[in-house]
């Protein structure tokens, strides 16, 4: 890739101009939404962070209220039975948030927060800086936003991957501080993993083809 | 790669300018330059025929081949 952009940077003025640029309007729209995926991803970013340094902690806001901050370890038990029975008991309830603030499980849980949320964060920065340079005046704006959109597809597909086990990982950490105790658990929603994984790879898949496509049409473009 | 384009000499000998040969064929002028200073990967064959066909010569008038050993194994050198 890097040789055919070279390559072809120095003598593109003399062959073909890349046709794959936008019409300024368009052009436009998509520097704006690319703006607006990386604001969602620095967002997401400090958000995880908070949750990162406190268990549990969200953020909601209305229009009534304002914005409220809290700090709930609970939420973060897989759904269903544990989180009724903690909610339930006051005495669980604590027990939980004191354990979920020990150093060890503490520690645990940022680092699967990180890697559960990090890849979608890498994924919004992904596709908002494919958005950027699809909307770029410069030449070539297809050929530089497709890596980034690869990089995007990617982190999808390990994202798809990851969140089972985060998951599953995240509730056997959490379940010694629960009544039913310390336990094994797995976790695979198929109806959520399968169809991400699906559209994740059919992105990577597009992204790569379109890659072959612009790489071989430069190849070409070098042929009188 | 010791493949030499030969169209200057052509074009000389045929006392036809770079202008009237690339709108002759339907190539660009710039293209046409970068033909003759042997700065391109490849000429397609429609492009060589056209050539041939307009200053009426052999794509051997047109192309040379300075031998080297280097040729053997063009995969090796990239």
């Amino acid at each position: 890739m890097v040789y055919y952009g070279k390559k072809l940077l120095s003598n593109r003025k003399y062959i073909v101009e890349d046709g794959y640029s936008l019409p300024a309007a368009k052009a436009r729209i998509c520097r704006v939404a690319g703006v607006i995926f990386l604001l969602v991803g620095a967002l997401w970013g400090a958000a995880t962070m908070a949750q990162a340094l406190t268990p549990g902690w969200s953020l909601s806001c209305d229009a009534d209220q304002g914005c409220r901050e809290g700090a709930d370890p609970v939420v973060l038990l897989p759904t269903g039975r544990e989180q009724a029975s903690v909610s339930a008991s006051p005495a669980a309830r604590t027990r939980l948030a004191a354990y979920a603030a020990r150093p060890g499980v503490r520690m645990g849980l940022a680092v699967l927060a990180v890697i559960d949320e990090g890849f979608l964060i890498f994924l919004f920065v992904a596709i908002g800086l494919t958005l950027r340079r699809l909307g770029s005046r410069r030449g070539a704006a297809l050929a530089q936003a497709l890596p980034w959109f690869k990089r995007g597809a990617l982190s999808a597909v390990l994202w798809a991957i990851a969140q089972p086990v985060t998951d599953s990982l995240r509730g056997m950490l959490l379940f010694p501080a629960t009544p039913s105790g310390a336990s094994w658990y797995f976790t695979f929603d198929l109806t959520v993993a399968g169809p991400a994984l699906l559209l994740a790879s059919a992105a990577y898949a597009t992204a790569w083809a379109l890659e072959a496509g612009v790489r071989a049409e430069r190849d070409l473009a070098d042929f009188v | 790669m010791p493949v030499v384009v030969n169209l200057d000499v052509m074009l000389a000998r045929r006392k036809v300018r770079s202008k009237e040969l690339a709108e002759a064929i339907g190539i660009t002028e710039s293209n046409l330059s970068l033909l003759k200073s042997g700065k391109v990967k490849g000429v397609r064959f429609a492009t060589l025929a056209a050539i041939c066909r307009y200053l009426e010569c052999e794509p051997g008038d047109v192309l040379g081949y300075e031998p080297s050993d280097d040729d053997l194994h063009p995969d090796a050198t990239g």
